[in-house]
């Protein structure tokens, strides 16, 4: 009972030194503070599942058939996505090696990715907060009139994998390649080990 | 060198830097060479994507301490590197590779329309680019 009401002064000296803080005009009125977190909008995950067995191995997020189901026939590539953390990327291309699709995902562990995501890329052209297969997941394009969907899934508390679907089929129709790149998230999500 | 494009290219991309007029003034290439400056500026149009995406994980970088500095230096580093606008070096990145490929698909236009073929014969990228 003690270390409870110890806690709940804790936070009320935090919020309130903060409050305080922002009224002298100190520089911290654009952090995301305790109160921003309290009210995530990003849902808990309820079957969490560990993108940590595969993030040294990004190229098994999608099996071979899964990707040759999404028409990437390239074999996948792995990239350095910084920070110590790699990504992969599969592609197709013509004939005459113009690149028509691409899809590259990496991984995020021990990051609040989703919640950071919303705060970002809210006022992005196109904004969507949803869920695929069950799971938190925010689809957003950076511009409207282009082929390109970014997709990030949270698949645990503090873990998720965020994806990029281009296309150039879709030229004509850009909202489309979220429709492919939400499909090719939920085959990802599937390759996941549950966790614990 | 050719310049001799006739009227086919006239008003084209290819056409001004074949004859190095127009847009393109200052410099002209020989079209023999366009399919290798077509792989060229698509490899760099796809290092520019990759960078870009670099920069949205950027915007991810946890603050290393729960103090105000620390919290606010993300907040300003994260938003410099992503955020809605275009003003951030993930929007400008992908910006760059966006014309880049928009180049790329004009001399791959006119270059079929000069060759007067279906299917372009496209090299690979010139060793010892990035990426």
């Amino acid at each position: 009972m003690k270390i409870r009401l110890v806690t709940v002064l804790f936070w009320a000296v935090g919020i309130i030194s903060m409050e305080a803080g922002c009224a002298r005009g100190d520089s911290v009125s654009s952090a995301p503070s305790i109160l921003t977190q309290v009210t995530s909008p990003i849902p808990p995950v309820k079957q969490p599942r560990d993108v940590s067995v595969l993030a040294r191995r990004p190229c098994e997020l999608l099996t071979v058939e899964q990707a040759r189901r999404f028409g990437l026939d390239l074999p996948p590539r792995q990239y350095d996505a910084a920070l110590g953390d790699i990504g992969c990327e599969w592609a197709s291309v013509t004939r005459d090696r113009q690149v028509v699709r691409t899809v590259q995902v990496d991984t995020f562990i021990d990051n609040p990715t989703l919640e950071v995501a919303y705060n970002k890329d809210k006022n992005r052209p196109y904004f969507e907060l949803t869920d695929i297969s069950g799971y938190p997941a925010i689809v957003s394009g950076t511009n409207a009139d282009l082929p390109i969907c970014d997709v990030d899934v949270k698949t645990a508390e503090r873990q998720s994998f965020s994806l990029t679907y281009e296309s150039k089929e879709f030229a004509r129709d850009p909202q489309q390649a979220c429709v492919v790149a939400k499909q090719i998230a939920a085959a990802v999500l599937m390759n996941l080990p549950l966790k614990g | 060198m050719s310049s001799d494009t006739g009227n086919l290219l006239e008003g084209t991309v290819l056409g001004a830097l074949l004859a190095g007029n127009g847009n393109a003034s200052g410099f002209s290439i020989d079209y023999e060479r366009v399919p290798q400056a077509i792989a060229d500026l698509e490899h760099a149009a796809k290092f520019f994507e990759s960078r870009a995406k670099v920069a949205e994980r950027l915007s991810h970088i946890p603050a290393p301490g729960a103090d105000g500095v620390s919290i606010n230096a993300v907040s300003q580093i994260g938003s410099w590197a992503s955020n809605s606008g275009e003003n951030n070096l993930a929007a400008t990145l992908r910006n760059g590779a966006r014309q880049l490929e928009g180049l790329a698909q004009k001399l791959r236009e006119d270059l079929k329309i000069y060759l007067g073929v279906e299917e372009l014969n496209i090299p690979r990228p010139t060793p010892g680019l990035p990426l």
